[in-house]
């Protein structure tokens, strides 16, 4: 379980989290939701250990494997979108996940050559690609057209099935079709 | 396939055209000048003559060969000297702000200058050498620094995340970014060690070497055997400035 126990944290004088208590299951699915500047990416920034809290406790994150989607792509210029993924990968399924992600014509092409949906689908592929107990998604479906948001969060869903999810979106439905529960951290605080 | 060849093609043929109206001015240039008496000027026959006859003495080789180990030995220091600097003030705020004032001292001060200096203590064999190295250590130092704060945090940040070791982020996220500058300061710095090599050379007169046979030509008032050196020492740069490249292509991806 993961715990947030009065946790503040604060960029400079800036004050982001407030006494923040907050748990969360092993297998829950759970997307943050506020207004913009409550701090929701930075929750995911702590839960990944990017960031220290400044005081209250957080717990349950140890020893616990994460895989990631940033709000941004985050590939790595100079691989091909195969060996973007595999390069994180520790599973078998890497091209099942690529077929049905649509990526099959361009795993070889290089990130400045993708559209923005196709970059945004290699990410998530890459996320889905490594065994993890944790999944991160920080608004996946960014550049992602509706056409597909459907198919790409059905296999997000398959993935994830039994493993803890941690969403960050500013749309409802996508938090819905993903199966998460809301939970607005502007009332938390 | 054909329009790349045809692309090729009419870029060879553009830069044939443009060496030939350059070759063509100096000539008209010589000949005005010799006509006027204003000061003599080779015309590229002649030198292009000279410079055949000097390509057939083993003396002229044995002088290519010695220029070439002075500034080639100055520059491999260099490069390995710069690379290591520049990884260290890339990764260390106090190395680069302690450094700091002898980069910017050695890149403000003439070559000419440091060439003069060096002979106060250096024996000129090995001025070319030192000089090469000074000018082309800051370049490769630099760049290197650059590429490394130049790593994208946010893509080491993922890494991290996602498992990756330090070794794997050095691997594939570090290296490939500081390669680009890397490669980019070596091909550089490669010009720079030709033309200050070459003028520490004129100037100190190292037995045997390009340098020293330039300026004996010089003083012997041999005008067109002045510029078939000069005309070896560009084509020496150009050709090892073009062997790196071809031994260490960009990686576009």
């Amino acid at each position: 379980m993961i715990r947030f126990d009065k946790v503040n944290f604060s960029y400079g004088k800036k004050e982001i989290l407030k006494d923040f208590s907050l748990n969360i299951n092993d297998g829950d699915k759970v997307c943050f939701f506020a207004p913009s500047g409550f701090g929701k990416t930075t929750l995911l920034r702590l839960i990944m250990g990017l960031e220290k809290v400044r005081s209250g406790e957080l717990s349950g994150i140890d020893d616990k494997k994460i895989s990631v989607v940033f709000q941004e792509d985050r590939l790595l210029p100079n691989k091909t979108v195969l060996q973007n993924i595999e390069l994180f990968a520790d599973t078998e399924d890497i091209p099942s996940v690529i077929e049905r992600l649509g990526l099959s014509d361009a795993q070889d092409m290089y990130p400045h050559a993708l559209s923005g949906g196709m970059a945004r689908r290699t990410a998530i592929a890459r996320a889905l690609c490594r065994q993890a107990d944790i999944y991160i998604f920080d608004e996946p479906f960014n550049g992602i057209d509706q056409k597909n948001v459907e198919k790409t969060a059905e296999i997000i869903r398959e993935v994830t099935r039994d493993k803890t999810v941690l969403l960050v979106t500013h749309d409802r439905d996508q938090a819905e079709i993903l199966g998460a529960t809301i939970v607005d951290i502007s009332e938390s605080m | 396939m054909i329009s790349t060849m045809q692309a090729k093609f009419k870029k060879a043929l553009f830069t044939a055209g443009s060496i030939a109206f350059w070759i063509l001015l100096w000539h008209m240039g010589a000949t005005l000048a010799n006509k006027e008496l204003l000061f003599k000027i080779p015309l590229p026959l002649d030198t292009l003559r000279e410079f055949f006859t000097c390509v057939k003495t083993l003396e002229f080789w044995d002088s290519v060969g010695t220029s070439l180990w002075h500034i080639v030995s100055g520059f491999v220091f260099a490069v390995i000297l710069g690379l290591f600097c520049g990884l260290l003030s890339g990764s260390s705020t106090f190395f680069a702000t302690l450094t700091a004032p002898l980069t910017r001292l050695i890149r403000a001060v003439p070559v000419a200058a440091f060439i003069i200096l060096a002979w106060l203590w250096i024996p000129s064999e090995i001025i070319p050498a030192f000089i090469a190295f000074l000018m082309v250590f800051p370049i490769v130092w630099s760049h290197v620094e650059t590429g490394l704060l130049s790593v994208d945090k946010r893509l080491v940040e993922m890494a991290r995340v996602m498992g990756m070791d330090k070794k794997g982020i050095i691997k594939n996220i570090t290296i490939p970014s500081v390669m680009p500058q890397f490669r980019v300061s070596c091909i550089t710095g490669l010009g720079y060690a030709w033309k200050s090599g070459v003028a520490a050379e004129v100037l100190c007169n190292p037995t045997g070497s390009i340098g020293a046979m330039m300026s004996q030509a010089k003083s012997n008032l041999d005008y067109s055997r002045v510029f078939a050196i000069v005309l070896m020492v560009v084509l020496l740069s150009f050709i090892l400035e073009n062997i790196i490249k071809f031994f260490w292509k960009e990686r576009t991806a």
